[in-house]
């Protein structure tokens, strides 16, 4: 060990790289983790167990707003990478040209980037299903290609997945690579120590050094306890929605919290003229990629719970799809968010952060074609109907029936959306006036604070976020210890 | 918070037996209930005045509450505060409606009969 102390708040994909870069590195590690530890056995359960879990506020966390979206992430050792579908894109070339140009983002070219992606792939074993396609990916590929529109099976951390249809509440065979499988105890095997049931309230200290952290255990069973912990250095890995509300309560404000971007989403179900296997086969793989960056169409796991989620805007009409589960499977469009969101803390409850996420007008009219698209293309791959998360809407029952109902923008309000993307709530770059960190995540007035995960990504990806979150937490990281060398 | 969820559910979505929809139900209101308690803190006062409205409009029908309406009385009731010009309405609604219905179909009766497998 080298004596240098380093805290790692938060323990998912950009945390969890951080404790393993610190800890070969020979730091003194610990991990600062809200949630608690699950063992395989705990993974799996219904959804409204896996929620009580694995899931900040059992789920209740939604972004705020003239249209308020369902916003869920991860509060548990893994953060979200236990509960999302695993699926794995690296950056777009597109998206980094943008960053540097309009951030002036420095060492995050594609080439840069490459070897913490390259990295990263072999720690999560990232590949493609083995063997033949479900159904349900074999005909949305089928549809996309009877329309001639570019499509691909996309990458995913689950080598062996078995279809249990269970991502979101946690993988149950450990095929999932979350990164309490794969990543986390490697760094603990290199000497880095997990505290769990952790929340860090505030990080103290007069700039540019913070010194301590001010941590509030709440073990099971235990009585509530206030810890103080001192840091020669504080990498923030706790998410685009807890690293700015942590940073605020901390009395450091600039840029922080203040251009939250998430990837819309709304999800529909197909129902087809036989059955899928869509509750017993693996999610669908391919996603199309014609309408990329700003619009992506794909697939999504399904539960008999979900697909009543899903109907349950037009509850009464979608009742009996719920007879004919096996003809179903999910799929969704999201989009490149183009709105403004914003994370405060909670001025009356300490546990909390207040979100919010003003849509944009053109994130409705993306989200209208989209949906137009994504029936097109299930119509071409044969589904009889398409039952969408638009209230009121009925039920699509022909691709020349979607062109009629979504000819013109949808009413923002009638919108059921979702995300479990979110980002870019301290944005990095060497555009001070914009950002709240330098290229490298180190906080401007800062010299020992230094961001690690979806937080410091310039604005939205366009893509799933881990890839990236990954290779910058890695790049961040790795770029610290090469200017702070341990002692060995 | 029974009656509420009982009235989108009934009658059973799936063919199944009544102590198996009975319980799934009964399951569904415990975790909406959850799911409330989760809510900060004004968001969860909000939830009470909402539903105290909601009993309260019962009295269109001449009732004391929502539980003393007939069936089809407290369908009519959640769909109007389901489409209510209010958008604070339809979010309590909408709510109630997507936590109960994750929560009934995730019960391990009711799962098998839809055809998911656990």
């Amino acid at each position: 060990m080298s004596g240098k102390r380093a805290l790692v708040v938060g323990s998912g994909a950009g945390g969890a790289v951080c404790a393993f870069e610190l800890a070969t590195a020979g730091w003194d590690v610990t991990v600062i983790e809200e949630g608690g530890a699950f063992a395989l056995e705990d993974y799996g359960q219904s959804a409204e167990r896996a929620m009580a879990l694995l899931y900040r506020h059992r789920g209740m966390t939604p972004l705020l707003g003239a249209n308020p979206i369902a916003y869920v992430e991860g509060c548990c050792v893994g953060g979200s990478t236990e509960i999302n579908s695993g699926f794995w894109r690296r950056t777009p070339d597109a998206t980094l040209d943008e960053w540097a140009t309009d951030y002036d983002l420095r060492g995050a070219s594609a080439g840069d980037l490459e070897p913490h992606f390259v990295w990263a792939e072999a720690a999560l074993h990232v590949g493609l299903h083995a063997g033949k396609w479900p159904t349900s990916t074999a005909l949305f590929a089928h549809g996309a290609t009877t329309l001639g529109w570019a499509h691909h099976e996309v990458p995913r951390i689950a080598p062996n997945c078995r279809g249990t249809n269970r991502c979101a509440s946690g993988c149950p065979t450990g095929a999932k690579q979350g990164v309490s499988q794969s990543l986390l105890p490697r760094a603990q095997a290199a000497g880095a120590r997990l505290l769990t049931h952790a929340r860090v309230h505030q990080i103290h200290g007069d700039a540019p050094h913070a010194q301590r952290v001010e941590i509030l255990r709440h073990e099971p069973g235990q009585p509530p306890q206030t810890e103080w912990l001192t840091a020669d250095a504080v990498f923030l890995a706790c998410g685009a929605t807890e690293t700015p509300a942590l940073l605020r309560r901390s009395g450091i404000h600039h840029n922080i919290g203040d251009s939250l971007q998430i990837h819309p989403m709304l999800k529909v179900l197909a129902e087809f003229p036989s059955s899928v296997g869509g509750l017993s086969s693996v999610l669908p793989l391919v996603q199309i990629t014609e309408f990329a960056p700003d619009i992506s169409l794909g697939g999504s796991y399904l539960t008999p719970g979900h697909a009543a989620v899903l109907l349950a805007d037009n509850w009464p009409q979608g009742r009996d799809v719920m007879t004919r589960l096996d003809r179903v499977a999910a799929y969704y469009v999201a989009v490149r968010g183009r709105g403004h969101g914003s994370v405060r803390p909670a001025t009356a409850d300490a546990t909390r952060s207040t979100l919010r996420y003003a849509m944009a007008p053109q994130d409705v009219e993306l989200l209208t074609q989209g949906l137009r698209h994504l029936a097109r293309v299930l119509f071409a791959a044969g589904a009889l109907a398409v039952h969408t998360g638009v209230t009121s809407m009925p039920t699509l029952t022909s691709a020349q029936h979607a062109e009629r109902a979504l000819h013109a923008p949808l009413r923002a309000d009638s919108l059921n959306l979702s995300t479990v993307h979110a980002f870019a709530s301290c944005p990095i770059g060497e555009r001070q006036a914009k950002t709240a960190a330098n290229s490298f995540g180190k906080l401007w007035g800062w010299q020992n604070l230094i961001l690690a995960d979806a937080s410091c990504l310039p604005s939205s990806p366009g893509v799933n976020p881990q890839a990236t979150v990954m290779a910058l937490a890695r790049r961040n990281v790795r770029a610290w210890i090469s200017d702070h060398a341990a002692t060995r | 918070m029974h009656a509420i969820v009982a009235a989108w559910l009934n009658p059973a979505p799936v063919s199944l037996p009544a102590a198996v929809h009975a319980a799934a139900i009964a399951h569904a209101a415990a975790f909406v209930e959850g799911q409330v308690s989760a809510l900060a803190l004004h968001y969860r006062s909000g939830f009470v005045l909402g539903l105290r409205a909601v009993d309260t409009s019962a009295l269109r029908w001449g009732a004391r509450s929502f539980v003393a309406l007939t069936p089809s009385q407290q369908a009519e009731l959640l769909h109007r505060w389901s489409v209510a010009p209010l958008p604070q309405a339809r979010q309590l609604m909408r709510l109630i409606r997507t936590s109960a219905l994750l929560a009934y179909f995730e019960f391990p009766g009711v799962i098998a009969a839809a055809g998911g497998a656990r």
